[in-house]
């Protein structure tokens, strides 16, 4: 295994400085204490066979940065981590222990990777009090440039604190990533129907919408199930804005977007081996390919109140390429899918995430 | 105290011979289970010993229930033109009736049960056969009558259409009052009629389970004519789960002895003989209709062969032997196989009346000295007893698109049961060891790996 940092000097096997917390002036949910040699070697130790993960940290988030994640609560820590691992390896880091708030089910954690073949990136929650995995993620697609990603990570059962594993777990990887964030978050709403599909994009532009009620007083971000339908250049982003209702489409969207977010194709993208599929343009949701995908929206929400997620193909390839997002009739009372501008009585699958308070 | 439990437990498990336990009980015989699997097989042909080679591929797979596609139109041309749609005379007519006499006699002669999907009105537009421009169901339901008579204690389950739940362009709506009056009724009633205990489907749904769509059948009097509902599951439906569980609980409800039918699964073949995925995929959506109570579950479909819509080949034999080989299977062949052949006769079976859990064994250990464990958190545990003789013990992560792999000890909280033995996916008669240990008088099963590939495994009972 070798161990690549981010800076020159990447041989050295040490920690180059100590991960730290960044505080906010707000009270401070996840405070802990700073553990100095927070993780330099893995070692399974059922086989002692060491599993070494070379690793260097750097801070590089600052009380500003905090701010434009909007919470008072969060940690940030940034750690650039390159790892060159063979199959059935396991390295990573794992960060200081993170109290959750009550009501907390699961972690948003967002981070900067690139050079990920799929699954070369574990991410995992694992319990303080009984060290066991209570969350974990992997990478489903390939991600070779450098990108940020989301990841939404449920958990299992509650659990008062947890540490977050980042790595790869007995898979090969030459990934580099940095985590940049992790917070605390709690399921608002949880429509989980995939039976049909929905088109994003072309051949008629379609954008999909969908009304929902809010149960918190902040998102944090939403996730869907999607897919593209084609892999030919060029490809859309996905672009996902998140609107205020106002009694009417046309008066919402007017209204302009709280918040928006910009997926790029390339973190939808599929491996697809087989050429039928990729050459066929079919919307059939039982073609392979569909990708649980979170999205990172902040802004204040009102409980009760509804608002509106757009789905929508934008940038080059968004006249030609669409995307497949899922979901079916549903008994959603508050509120439904909008297939373009058309009103249905279906509803997205769609999980949306609230701050904790 | 610890070393003490240790010593005890290596000395239990080293005490445990073979011979300390009861002897597999033996399989039942394929004629004789409760078999909920089958084959979705298109091409019933009118050469005996081509259709004895295949229907002996679907035995030996454990498919106990082949589904065939019926239709009048090929039974009795009328003198239409069919070359345009792909058939040829050798399809049609005589040869079709000899076809289909072939597909039912020999399968009743291999102990296979076999079924039937009859055809609508879909293939001609609103017309149940081109010769017939009146669109009326009663012709139709004569020659049902005819057919169910003509096999009668022979076909096990009649599924009525396909689909017919969707609206197309000739003007059905897929209406459920149109589905009841214009076709089920009539055509349910005239399978009765040839054949009072055959088991009578709706129309497999399409975007299944459409559980409003099935309610509103059932509200319109469908268990007076029928025994179940059918329904095309593809596999992302059956890896949530949730929407069949969902309609399962809900019909039940308004109708408790209702069956369930249907076509599923669905996983397409990316890399010919040896794909794990398919091979994975295929074993799950299986295991999973039986778990949940399928009463007849065809998987879709079996040759090698691409479909019209999306050009994907979900087929698990690449060949049945036609030409005196032997057949070419894929793994999915086996994997589907395994779970055919471990998992059946399920009203027989029991659950253990002792705790039988997993615990993530994928140990690993941080400079500072955090222990932790890294698994998938999905991983789904299903243990059954057989005849008091066999514990069967199923681990898989039902993750199909997003596969998931980890690692888990399986705890026996039993004395009673022991010398676990695991059946490789892709052999069903294969019996391997296993690392195993007892922590007092729980039986250890080490670092079990589970993924998208189920691991099953088979313990014996102590003999007293």
């Amino acid at each position: 295994m070798r161990y690549d940092a981010d800076v020159p000097d990447t041989n050295r096997l040490n920690f180059r400085r100590e991960p730290q917390f960044i505080r906010t002036a707000a009270p401070v949910a996840f405070e802990s204490p700073v553990i100095p040699a927070c993780i330099a070697l893995l070692r399974d130790s059922r086989t002692r066979a060491a599993a070494a993960v070379m690793m260097f940290l750097t801070v590089s988030a600052s009380a500003d940065d905090l701010t434009t994640v909007g919470s008072a609560d969060a940690i940030s820590v940034a750690a650039a981590v390159s790892l060159s691992t063979g199959q059935d390896q396991t390295a990573g880091i794992v960060l200081p222990e993170m109290a959750l708030p009550a009501g907390t089910d699961a972690l948003w954690i967002r981070c900067r990777v690139n050079n990920l073949d799929s699954r070369a990136l574990t991410l995992a929650a694992v319990d303080v009090a009984t060290g066991e995995t209570v969350s974990y993620w992997q990478n489903a697609s390939p991600l070779q440039d450098s990108v940020e990603i989301s990841a939404a990570l449920p958990l299992s059962r509650p659990v008062k604190s947890v540490r977050l594993f980042a790595g790869t777990h007995r898979s090969a990887s030459n990934g580099r990533f940095e985590i940049l964030n992790c917070r605390a978050v709690r399921t608002g709403l949880k429509l989980n129907d995939r039976i049909y599909g929905v088109r994003i994009g072309p051949p008629d532009g379609r954008t999909s919408r969908q009304l929902f009620t809010a149960t918190g007083k902040k998102i944090a971000g939403a996730r869907i199930l999607i897919r593209p339908v084609e892999q030919k250049e060029p490809r859309p982003d996905l672009q996902v804005r998140l609107y205020r209702w106002e009694d009417s489409l046309p008066e919402t969207l007017e209204g302009g977007p709280l918040v928006e977010s910009v997926i790029p194709w390339k973190v939808i993208a599929v491996e697809w081996e087989s050429e039928s599929v990729a050459d066929n343009q079919i919307d059939a949701t039982y073609e392979g390919g569909m990708r649980h995908l979170a999205i990172p929206l902040s802004a204040e929400t009102k409980p009760g109140k509804q608002y509106l997620l757009e789905l929508a193909a934008v940038g080059p390839g968004a006249a030609e390429r669409s995307y497949i997002g899922y979901g079916w009739v549903g008994s959603y009372p508050g509120g439904h899918l909008f297939d373009g501008t058309r009103e249905t009585d279906w509803d997205l699958w769609l999980e949306i995430y609230d701050e904790v308070e | 105290m610890i070393a003490s439990t240790l010593c005890c437990g290596v000395l239990a498990a080293a005490a445990e011979t073979p011979k300390t336990f009861h002897p597999e009980p033996p399989p039942t015989p394929l004629a004789e289970r409760e078999s909920p699997y089958g084959m979705t097989w298109f091409h019933t042909i009118d050469d005996e010993v081509k259709t004895r080679s295949m229907l002996q591929t679907l035995a030996d797979m454990g498919a106990r229930q082949p589904l065939a596609l019926i239709y009048w139109w090929r039974w009795d041309t009328k003198g239409i033109e069919y070359e345009s749609m792909g058939y040829r005379p050798g399809d049609m007519d005589e040869a079709y009736r000899r076809a289909l006499d072939y597909y039912v006699n020999i399968s009743v002669e291999l102990g296979l049960q076999p079924c039937f999907r009859v055809g609508s009105f879909r293939v001609f537009k609103g017309l149940y056969h081109k010769a017939d421009p009146t669109g009326s169901v009663e012709p139709y339901a004569e020659w049902l009558t005819m057919l169910a008579e003509r096999y009668r204690g022979k076909v096990r389950v009649w599924m009525m259409g396909d689909e017919e739940n969707r609206g197309y362009p000739f003007g059905w709506t897929g209406d459920p009052d149109d589905y009841m009056n214009k076709f089920f009724i009539a055509a349910a009633t005239a399978v009765r009629k040839g054949d009072p205990d055959a088991l009578i489907g709706t129309g497999s749904v399409s975007s299944a389970p459409a559980t409003h769509w099935l309610l509103d059948v059932i509200e319109r009097g469908l268990p007076k004519y029928a025994d179940g509902v059918s329904g095309n599951f593809a596999y992302p439906v059956i890896e949530s789960r949730h929407e069949m569980e969902d309609m399962i609980r809900r019909i039940r409800k308004v109708w408790p002895e209702c069956r369930f039918f249907g076509h599923n699964g669905y996983a397409e073949n990316l890399h010919g003989t040896h794909d794990s995925r398919q091979a994975g995929i295929t074993a799950q959506s299986m295991f999973i209709s039986w778990d949940l109570g399928w009463d007849s579950v065809a998987y879709y479909l079996y040759l090698f062969s691409k479909t019209a819509d999306t050009r994907q080949n979900y087929g698990l034999l690449k060949s049945f032997g036609e030409n005196g080989g032997p057949p070419e299977v894929t793994d999915a062949w086996r994997a589907y196989q395994t779970i055919a052949h471990t998992f059946y006769d399920r009203s027989k079976l029991k659950k253990p009346d002792f705790n039988i859990s997993i615990r993530q064994s994928d140990r690993l250990e941080t400079e500072d000295g955090f222990s932790f464990t890294l698994a998938p958190t999905e991983a789904e545990l299903k243990c059954f007893i057989r005849a008091d003789r066999q514990l069967l013990i199923y681990l898989a992560c039902p993750r199909f698109n997003e596969p998931r792999e980890g690692r888990w000890d399986i705890l026996v909280e039993t004395p009673s049961w022991g010398d676990p033995r695991r059946i490789p996916l892709l052999n069903y008669t294969k019996r391997e060891s296993v690392s195993h240990h007892r922590e007092n008088e729980t039986l250890v099963i080490e670092n079990v790996k589970a993924g998208l590939e189920p691991a099953i495994f088979t313990l014996r009972k102590k003999k007293r």
